[in-house]
């Protein structure tokens, strides 16, 4: 379970990027968060992976307080929470094999457990083919789809997407929130999901929670844009 | 256990991966360690010879001390030896009857000094003097001079302790230089870290991203940084190991005279080869250690 309390966030030049949030996301629910350029969604990212500290509040995630969180012990709480990203931020010069590989390296799996993870990743993210391939060989959807399996390679509890299809056309959005949803369905992964993609949200309808100026304005259990 | 070995194993994968990539900047890292710890090894050689030399020459270096020709009795030469043996730089005093300073004479100045062999001899009873520190056989000579029953002293005279005193400046020269080498060797080390660093920064933010730890990100540069080290002295040692023997062998142990005899080869490889390689190591990782402390960690 994911708890913010009254969570405030202050940048050094005078942004307040997060006014007094509160918010409470069950295990297994898939959640949109939306808004404006410079509405505080980065931020709650930032914060939620271990990136930021928040100045005032508790961040709760599956009962490790984030914001609490020692400098070492940050890389650790990351191996339980995926992260997508818009830019996909996939090692340039490791293929797709060696870049799902990676998250499971740096947990010391030994190498033959490695190969059979990958090789059910792959298959999940249908790439099972570019296996050998380098992230710039392959479509902006592969590549997100690459991003997506190495975020669930470790199997977190949540998952963390900063507008996924962001650099997306619309049918290769799709096919990214299918995947997503089937992630969610078949291991009950928590999905946070920030994003711009109105059309989406109006599509597949989900609990979706409006940022402006850094202040939750809207929460609707029931999704879709024109609710909130 | 096994996740620590598997970690292993993964860092140092990817330590290769990454000096296969900047192969050209780990070569050109490698051939600057090479030039600067070449030149550190010649040096430190260097040193090390002229230490040699100059306690070959200090041994060399003896003061002739001649003893009152009154002095004849065991008794008082034997008082006179215990006086000069009491001053601290003395090393050791051999004694050289009248009879054995004439045949030296003879020697040196010819045949004619043949007439006073036997009662005629008009020279004293004498002393060889050895000193420890060659820098202050002027103070001990005085001191010797000044003791009852010796009538005078000789030695090489100031020539011998300039000698000392330039051998003494030279030395620590090269070891001043040899220390500054070093300091060259970290720096260029550390820069190529560092710019290997810069030029995968995105990567490292991505691999902390994905859960990776400081070591997991650090210790690949590290074993980088040892690999540039060691290569890079790998050169220097052959060059101590194989071409030192060799230049020994060639000049046959010594230049021009005995007193500038060479250090034995495989009292060189012992004195200084293990530590270059050493060094090496040792320079590599620091370095890397420093341009990983400064450059890595920036973000959370």
């Amino acid at each position: 379970m994911i708890e913010l309390k009254e969570v405030s966030k202050e940048y050094p030049n005078g942004v307040h990027a997060l006014n007094n949030i509160s918010l409470q996301v069950e295990d297994g629910e898939f959640l949109y968060v939306i808004g404006a350029t410079g509405s505080g969604k980065s931020t709650l990212i930032k914060i939620l992976n271990g990136e930021e500290v928040p100045d005032h509040g508790t961040v709760m995630v599956n009962g490790t307080n984030v914001g609490k969180l020692r400098h070492r012990k940050v890389p650790k709480y990351r191996r339980d929470i995926g992260c997508i990203f818009q830019d996909y931020r996939l090692l340039p010069r490791y293929t797709v094999y060696e870049n799902i590989a990676f998250a499971l390296e740096v947990v010391g799996m030994p190498r033959g457990k490695i190969r059979k993870r990958v090789r059910e990743v792959l298959e999940l993210v249908d790439l099972f083919d570019k296996a050998r391939s380098y992230p710039d060989e392959l479509s902006g959807g592969q590549q997100q789809r690459v991003t997506i399996g190495r975020a669930i390679a470790n199997m977190p509890k949540v998952l963390i997407a900063d507008e996924p299809t962001g650099n997306l056309d619309p049918e290769k959005s799709l096919e990214i929130i299918e995947l997503l949803e089937k992630i969610n369905e078949k291991f009950g992964t928590t999905i946070i999901m920030v994003t711009h993609d109105i059309v989406l949200v109006e599509k597949y309808k989900k609990r979706t929670i409006v940022l402006d100026t850094g202040y939750i304005v809207s929460d609707s259990a029931k999704g879709g844009y024109k609710s909130v | 256990m096994i996740r620590l070995f598997y970690k292993f194993v993964y860092v140092l994968k990817h330590a290769l991966l990454q000096m296969k990539r900047h192969f050209l900047l780990c070569l050109s890292a490698i051939s600057a360690v090479f030039i600067s710890l070449t030149l550190i090894t010649i040096f430190v050689i260097a040193g090390l010879h002229v230490d040699h030399f100059a306690s070959n020459i200090e041994s060399g270096v003896r003061i002739h001390v001649v003893l009152q020709n009154h002095i004849v009795t065991e008794e008082d030469i034997n008082a006179v030896e215990q006086d000069i043996k009491a001053i601290k730089n003395v090393d050791k005093a051999i004694f050289s009857d009248k009879d054995a300073e004439l045949e030296l004479m003879i020697q040196e100045k010819g045949k004619a000094f043949e007439l006073y062999r036997g009662e005629n001899n008009p020279l004293a009873n004498a002393y060889f003097v050895t000193v420890k520190d060659g820098t202050i056989i002027d103070t001990t000579a005085k001191e010797i001079e000044a003791l009852a029953g010796v009538q005078s002293v000789a030695y090489g005279g100031s020539t011998v302790k300039e000698l000392m005193e330039m051998l003494q400046k030279a030395r620590l020269i090269g070891y001043g230089i040899s220390g500054l080498l070093m300091f060259l060797c970290l720096y260029l080390i550390y820069n190529t870290i560092k710019s290997t660093i810069y030029s995968q920064r995105e990567e490292i933010k991505i691999m902390a991203q994905v859960g990776a730890t400081r070591r997991f990100i650090r210790i690949p540069f590290e074993i980088e940084g040892i690999f540039i080290g060691l290569v890079g002295a790998l050169a220097p040692f052959a060059m101590v190991k194989w071409g030192y023997p060799y230049v020994y062998n060639a000049v046959g142990g010594s230049l021009f005279t005995r007193l500038l005899s060479l250090i034995k080869p495989d009292v060189l490889i012992n004195q200084i080869g293990w530590y270059i390689l050493i060094l090496g190591a040792i320079l590599g990782f620091v370095a890397s250690f420093l341009a990983v402390a400064r450059h890595l960690y920036k973000t959370r």
